[in-house]
């Protein structure tokens, strides 16, 4: 059995990379369970009922304009827009597994401790489905190279449920910055038919975030494409997708 | 005993619309594809959706609305059909 760290855990979001900030972060997913146990049981039957899923992390105070934790958080604090968030806790090598979540943020703490570093604090609450499971379809890596063509990720089957994608982008350059990321899938790891075309990114710190309608079907083979719409010379960004 | 009987247009399109169909049943899909692969030629396909066909030397693309290109073997036609990322043009 191979062991991993926690050091190796990587958290985004909407397009920020709060990696180096975090100390902690605890993803939690639950089932509500009914208790439907009658007279002349001899134990408790249960019966599941709602998912639910929150985020909790812990960061170090950083008031980097824009791009620190104070910002990052205190921007998203009471949007009704919910966050995108992936959580990685192997890291974003390509077919990692990660954590998705569509979170409201429901808390943002400042604890200061006389004896201890600056932290703040933000607790996300899923928005409607809960938290999703994925994998790593490219790392938070730059490619200066267009049109891109990722390495396959296999499932070793196809599933059926639609499922959700995410891309982050932390930085992008170019006199006219404009890429296009798009996940294709396969059954046969070598015709490849788009799966979610992301609207162009021509800023730093974008996220994007689509939904394939449950019922579809999601091929075998799972790879991503970037393409150039403009004059862009390098973008950096992390693409991950989760299947229902 | 290799049949080299071509099967017709309107066989192959036939052909076309029951592997499109997705409530055409297994067998019929199956009988389906095979008469398709006797009639490659007679019929032109158009993408649906943009696909790459990485198994071509070119490694060409392929965008909504553009002509599938004629060296993709059928195996592949016929699974792009099913699917609906291609149509009769």
């Amino acid at each position: 059995m191979a062991v991993t760290h926690g050091k190796s855990s990587v958290l985004l979001l909407d397009g920020y990379d709060l990696t180096g900030m975090a100390q902690q972060a605890d993803v939690m997913l639950s089932i509500d369970m009914h208790d439907a146990t009658v007279f002349g049981s001899s134990a408790h039957v249960k019966a599941p009922g709602l998912r639910n899923g929150t985020i909790t992390s812990e960061l170090f105070f950083d008031d980097t304009v824009t791009t620190g934790s104070w910002d990052v958080l205190t921007a998203k604090y009471g949007s009704t827009t919910p966050a995108t968030i992936l959580f990685a806790p192997q890291g974003l090598t390509l077919g990692n597994r990660s954590l998705q979540i569509y979170a409201l943020q429901a808390l943002f703490s400042s604890k200061q401790v006389v004896s201890d570093l600056s932290k703040v604090t933000f607790n996300g609450e899923a928005e409607e489905d809960a938290v999703d499971w994925g994998v790593t379809l490219h790392a938070l890596s730059a490619e200066t190279v267009f049109p891109f063509s990722g390495t396959s990720v296999d499932n070793l089957a196809a599933t059926a449920n639609g499922g959700v994608g995410q891309v982050h982008v932390t930085a992008i350059a170019g006199t006219t910055k404009n890429a296009v990321y798009k996940i294709q899938h396969s059954t046969d790891n070598a015709t490849w038919v788009d799966l979610v075309t992301f609207s162009a990114i021509t800023t730093a710190n974008s996220v994007l975030r689509t939904e394939v309608a449950a019922g579809t079907t999601i091929r075998r083979y799972l790879r991503i494409t970037i393409t150039d719409g403009g004059i862009t010379t390098s973008v950096t960004g992390v693409v991950a997708f989760a299947r229902r | 005993m290799i049949n080299k009987k071509e099967t017709s247009d309107k066989v192959a399109r036939e052909a076309a619309k029951i592997l499109q169909d997705p409530n055409a049943s297994d067998e019929n899909k199956s009988v389906a594809a095979s008469a398709l692969a006797q009639a490659r030629g007679k019929v032109k396909f158009v993408a649906v959706k943009g696909i790459n066909f990485d198994a071509l030397k070119s490694k060409p693309r392929v965008e909504p609305g553009e002509p599938i290109p004629e060296d993709i073997n059928t195996k592949v036609i016929a699974d792009l059909l099913v699917n609906g990322d291609i149509k009769e043009a």
